[in-house]
């Protein structure tokens, strides 16, 4: 476990740019009372960021994080488990630095509401939280209403997987069970969603398992969009690793499933085709988690508009929503993004509680996936805030991988993917995998 | 809170309008100046999208707009007001329409309104808007569609509306690169406008709805509707290019 020294701490608060014109008494005055209490509801990524580095800029607030879970599985690299190239323990994260070093305290229930009014928190035990500022980050929930005959009964047949747990548990083992020769189906969602590259890089790791196990099973994806994130680069990984296997079935091609069977694993297209599959992975539509919809945070989207300086709720006050929940295009619904804009919030709380504007934010982001275990792309953007105060990818500071590269670059981009799942582990919870 | 009723008192009061349509010089030369009034159909568009290549739009609601035969709609016309032509669809209907439910997939380069009129038999206009925003860039044209010339798989699907005797839905969708006129080549010429311009249905021989398509709608244009019928109606669809063009397509009604 990191232990955190003073000096530890101002590099963190350095490094972040962000937070370098925050006078730096503030974290080095003696605490006797708590100069605040702030609430964070979600111990994933944009939550558990939030909480830790409250902490480590102003030590003297008091900090909760409500956490249902104490076993974090992160979405991040459940791909690699789905692959059958990362073991389920090794995506695997925990509380125990918040908790032991840093002196949040971490009360493992559910946030059931949220009285923005009264700022108060009723938890699921029973509990009941005051605050002075909340943040939220609760990431995303399934639109179950949208796809005909998909609901959560029906995630347990045909899993979507995209919150990491359970539901990758059950996709794995269907693939395990399946027979070679079986086809996978998968039905990728519209914009916008929890990373764009996610339903790429999981048919690429799933090829891979195939190839290696059961080399004569097919994929066929059927997509509610027409074009995807780094598309140019995972057509020509699939062409190189597994020519022939993978069918991508766009909207304009009759991709959008309206109906789904899961007890038939049978889904059925707009204009009427069915489909029938061996494994069904269905991931559906998303808006923002309950709690912020609960909290009337959200708009008539079903995602939670922010303002970009600070990621505060423009519906409440005193409230500050992070990650997926957020309305925050440019910027993709990652984990990566979620840090980021965790420690723009934890700035602005900071110099709202000292009386001062808060820092003018910048964010950073890269995608990292794997199209084969050696075999790595990315794409990377820094994005600030426009003249008219909106966010904005930084002109120019964007990249994606080559369309034309040796074997060795893309070895080189997949071990880069492996040293940012350590780094931001580490970040987030302290944890190495 | 629900503000159809209101808008359906308002428009009935006859003292209520929408404001900024007057700004749109296609709106302008339609209505001659004639005020509109407020519409009762909804006009629904997502709050914001990531991508304006294909977004979804609808139009809801009654298919007349008084109480007397005569007040049935016979056109809708949808607007952009932030796009480089402001003209995105038209609807002409040629039968009476117990309820509209028009669908269609389409293009919006920036953040912007949408402006609905709709006129009556009569010759009465409604006007409805929606606002629309675009956070990242869009007119992305999908990779597939660069290459095709022409109109290929006319995909046509109707079934009849649960609950709703003699009403049906058809939705239809046809591989069309819509070529603005806008967009550059990779040679770097700018590729020639072409577009497919008009869908017209009809319903035993009897023509029932011309849909006129301006270069605003998505690649490979997605229509959908309602329409009246019966089982075992003759319903042909008939699609034309602004380069001559066409393709016809028929099916039975189930
Ligand atoms: C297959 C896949 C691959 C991905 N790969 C990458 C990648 O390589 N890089 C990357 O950057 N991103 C990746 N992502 C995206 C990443 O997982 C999300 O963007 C990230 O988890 C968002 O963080 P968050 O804090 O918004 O939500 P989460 O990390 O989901 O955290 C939300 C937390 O809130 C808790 N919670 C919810 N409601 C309540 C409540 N009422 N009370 C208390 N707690 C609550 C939940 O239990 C959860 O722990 C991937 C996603 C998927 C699905």
């Amino acid at each position: 476990m990191t232990n955190i020294s003073r000096r530890g701490l101002l590099q963190a608060a350095g490094s972040l740019g962000a937070l370098s014109s925050l006078p730096l008494a503030l974290a080095s005055t003696e605490a006797k009372q708590p100069l605040g209490h702030v609430v964070v509801v979600g111990g994933g990524f944009g939550g558990a960021t939030a909480a830790k580095y409250l902490k480590l800029l102003n030590p003297e607030l008091a900090v909760t994080l409500v956490e249902p879970n104490e076993t974090f599985y992160t979405c991040p690299f459940s791909n690699l488990y789905l692959g059958g190239i990362r073991e389920w323990d090794q995506i695997a994260h925990n509380y125990d630095e918040l908790k032991n070093d840093l002196g949040v305290q971490v009360i493992h229930s559910l946030a059931s509401a949220i009285d923005t009014q009264g700022r108060q928190v009723t938890l699921a035990n029973g509990e009941q939280l005051s605050y002075d500022r909340l943040v939220l980050s609760p990431g995303i929930d399934m639109r179950y209403d949208s796809i005909a005959g998909y609901d959560e009964q029906a995630a347990q047949l045909a899993p979507h997987a995209w919150q990491a747990g359970e539901q990758t548990k059950i996709l794995r083992q269907q693939l395990e069970a399946m027979p070679d020769g079986g086809l996978f189906v998968m039905v990728a969602p519209p914009n916008p969603y929890r990373c764009p590259p996610g339903p790429y890089e999981r048919v690429s790791l799933i090829a891979h398992y195939f190839k290696e196990h059961k080399p004569n099973s097919r994929i066929v994806i059927l997509d509610a969009k027409d074009a995807f994130s780094k598309q140019g680069l995972f057509t020509d990984g699939w062409q190189k690793h597994y020519p022939g296997m993978i069918e991508w079935i766009s909207l304009s091609n009759d991709g959008k499933v309206v109906r789904v069977d899961a007890a038939n694993k049978e889904v059925e297209t707009e204009f009427g085709t069915i489909h029938k599959a061996d494994v069904l992975n269905v991931i559906p539509p998303q808006q923002a988690g309950a709690i912020a919809r609960q909290a009337g945070l959200t708009n008539a989207s079903g995602w939670v508009p922010v303002k970009p300086h600070s990621f505060e709720a423009e519906l409440a006050e005193h409230v500050y929503v992070v990650g997926d929940a957020t309305i925050a295009a440019p910027m993709p619904k990652s984990g990566f993004c979620a840090n980021s804009q965790a420690k723009v919030a934890a700035a602005a709380i900071v110099a709202s509680f000292a009386g001062i504007p808060a820092p003018s934010p910048f964010f950073t982001n890269t995608c990292y996936s794997l199209v084969a275990p050696d075999y790595g792309i990315s794409v990377a953007g820094i994005y600030n805030l426009d003249a008219e105060g909106n966010l904005q990818e930084v002109p120019g500071s964007g990249g994606l991988s080559p369309r034309e590269a040796d074997d060795a670059l893309r070895r080189s981009e997949a071990q880069n993917a492996h040293r940012w799942y350590n780094a931001i582990c580490q970040d987030v919870w302290g944890t190495k995998a | 809170m629900n503000i159809r009723p209101l808008l359906f008192a308002c428009c009935m009061a006859g003292g209520w309008s929408l404001a900024g349509w007057q700004q749109i010089p296609a709106i302008e030369q339609l209505l001659q100046g004639t005020e509109p009034q407020a519409s009762e159909l909804t006009l629904n568009l997502p709050v914001f999208v990531e991508d304006g290549a294909a977004v979804p739009v609808s139009i809801q609601g009654p298919g007349w707009s008084g109480a007397e035969p005569e007040d049935w709609l016979t056109r809708l016309l949808l607007f952009a007001d932030g796009n480089p032509n402001a003209e995105v669809l038209e609807w002409q209907l040629h039968q009476p329409q117990a309820s509209l439910d028009l669908h269609s997939r389409i293009r919006i380069d920036q953040s912007q309104s949408l402006w609905l009129l709709s006129q009556s038999q009569t010759g009465e206009w409604f006007v409805q808007q929606a606002a629309i925003e675009v956070l990242a860039s869009g007119c992305l044209v999908p990779l597939d569609s660069l290459d095709t010339q022409g109109m290929t798989n006319p995909r046509v699907i109707s079934r009849a509306i649960d609950g709703a005797p003699g009403q049906y839905q058809v939705r239809t969708l046809i591989n069309h690169p819509m070529d603005t006129g806008l967009r550059q080549g990779p040679d770097g010429e700018l590729v020639p406008r072409r577009i497919v311009e008009q869908l017209s249905l009809s319903l035993n021989g009897e023509p029932l709805m011309d849909v006129r398509l301006h270069g605003a709608v998505s690649a490979n244009p997605f229509l959908q509707m309602q329409i009246t019928g019966s089982s075992q109606d003759e319903l042909a669809l008939l699609w034309q290019t602004s380069d001559g063009q066409s393709l016809e397509f028929s099916q039975t009604l189930p």
